[in-house]
């Protein structure tokens, strides 16, 4: 076995939790990153450290598609990048979270998927690992707690998603 | 099936461009991985069929010895075909990597201090080791009982002893095992994966073996109660060719193509013969002094030293020549994105 043991009690599901037509799942490749600073961005300055997964100073969410208006959950398919802007690109930190759907990470943020990515030097952009935590005998940014779901838990109400421009409802 | 989804790839390649050539081998990939997921979900149906469960009694050695040698081959087969796509396919459904390949000492870990009560439920310790831990009961080597009687939550292993019993590794604990590959092939089918994740495959399978053998050292050996652990290793090195060979019609298209091809297939052979050296299924026994950080010369002169030296030099990138070093020069020869 490969991955961390948080994953023991994932359940594999069916069905998506969204609105409308949106994919039951949706599982993303390196090709789906690619363009992500082309998209809709938040710059949020200097924020605080949360924990020790992301460090503190310039960051910027990125998000492929925002939500339709009213929704009470972001439609599977989402992808939200954050990259903390401590460097030149191949340096940053960058991670994302990916709405899988599909019964995914069922007992944490539900729904969602975890990467850490990276900025290579030719432009592209990498998957460093993805799940529903770091791999086993890896950490999540330096963090030796390693809690993806833990602190994005604290978040469950906006569905998982922390990033203060991105809450539900007050989004347009 | 592989040869001639190679030839389909080699005669759909021609006259293409580099961007036609990611594509088929993305897509050829997905369909070396997509066959062994085909039969990983045959073996596994097979194993549960075969579960006996006699009137009365739980599994007896003699009278069911017919069905415990038919469940044991059903698994063996479930585990070379999980063990060739594993690299791949763990990454992606984790969840199910978890369920369905954890070790028994993973699941205390999750489980402890109580541990299991139940072994053939279809909760807590499940999965092809947890099916290999009661299939194999009667022959569970002594180094580890001793490795996991230290464990919290540790039962030891044991055939079902009553009907309810068998009727419960039947229906539950082999049934979880039919389901969980069931869902993971159902999503699989659909995915349409890139080069990238292709390539990656053939790089997470070479640097999963040197994990897997120096494992052993520790006790947390994969396929401890069968005894064939050398054999997961030679499936991950097939798992890593069979997905190799996609590729190698765009290599060899390639200036100093055949070079590169002859470097990485030497590469292959070699590990082929280090895997072959021990003989056998189960990997060599590591000397009692073995330190994988600091080997001494007496004790990589062992068998189980030259596997592990030999395994780790295929392994390392930094090695001139190595299966690892000659793979990341192919992605160059391609122009593949760098692997992190």
């Amino acid at each position: 076995v490969r991955y961390g043991l948080a994953a023991l009690l994932v359940l594999a599901g069916c069905g998506g939790d969204g609105d409308g037509d949106e994919p039951a799942a949706f599982v993303a490749f390196e090709r789906d990153f690619q363009s992500f600073h082309a998209w809709r961005s938040f710059p949020v300055p200097m924020g605080s450290a949360q924990g020790m997964a992301h460090l503190d100073g310039m960051r910027t969410d990125y998000v492929n598609r925002l939500p339709p208006a009213g929704a009470k959950a972001f439609p599977v398919g989402t992808i939200i990048v954050k990259e903390l802007a401590n460097g030149d690109a191949p340096d940053r930190q960058v991670f994302a979270m990916v709405k899988r759907g599909g019964g995914y990470n069922d007992t944490g943020a539900r729904g969602w998927e975890w990467f850490e990515l990276r900025n290579r030097r030719d432009g592209s952009v990498a998957i460093v690992w993805q799940g529903v935590g770091p791999p086993s005998g890896e950490s999540y940014g330096g963090d030796p707690a390693g809690g993806c779901n833990e602190c994005h838990g604290h978040a469950a109400g906006n569905d998982y998603v922390q990033s203060a421009p991105l809450m539900l409802g007050a989004i347009r | 099936v592989k040869r001639a989804v190679f030839a389909c790839l080699v005669v759909a390649a021609c006259g293409s461009g580099s961007g036609d050539r990611r594509t088929e081998v993305a897509h050829g990939t997905k369909r070396v991985l997509q066959a062994q997921i085909d039969a990983w979900m045959t073996a596994v149906t097979d194993l549960q069929a075969a579960a006996p469960t006699p009137a009365g009694r739980g599994w007896d050695p003699a009278a069911d010895a017919t069905a415990i040698a038919a469940m044991k081959e059903a698994w063996g087969r479930a585990r070379v075909a999980y063990e060739r796509i594993e690299g791949a396919i763990a990454p992606l459904f984790p969840d199910s990597d978890v369920a369905t390949d954890a070790r028994y000492d993973d699941f205390l870990t999750m489980l402890a201090p109580n541990g299991d009560p139940d072994p053939f439920d279809d909760k807590g310790v499940t999965g092809m080791h947890g099916i290999e831990r009661v299939l194999y009961a009667d022959k569970v080597p002594e180094a580890v009982v001793h490795f996991e009687a230290n464990i919290p939550g540790y039962r030891p292993a044991a055939f079902p002893k009553t009907e309810a019993d068998a009727r419960s590794f039947k229906d539950k604990l082999a049934a979880r095992l039919v389901r969980d590959v069931r869902d993971l092939r159902d999503q699989f089918r659909p995915l349409d994966p890139d080069i990238a994740f292709a390539f990656r495959g053939v790089i997470d399978l070479v640097k999963e073996q040197v994990e897997k053998v120096d494992k052993t050292a520790s006790g947390e050996e994969e396929s401890r109660y069968a005894q064939m652990t050398l054999r997961d290793l030679r499936s991950n090195r097939e798992g890593n060719q069979a997905v190799y060979e996609v590729f190698r019609p765009w290599v060899l298209d390639q200036p100093d193509g055949a070079a590169h091809d002859q470097r990485v297939t030497a590469a292959f052979n070699r590990l082929e013969t280090a895997y072959a050296a021990p003989g056998g299924d189960a990997m060599p026994p590591p000397p009692p002094t073995w330190s994988s950080i600091q080997p001494t010369a007496e004790d990589l002169a062992t068998p189980f030293g030259r596997l592990f030296h030999a395994v780790k030099d295929e392994s390392d990138e930094t090695v001139a020549g190595s299966l690892h070093a000659e793979l990341l020069a192919i992605a160059t020869l391609l122009g593949l994105p760098e692997v992190p």
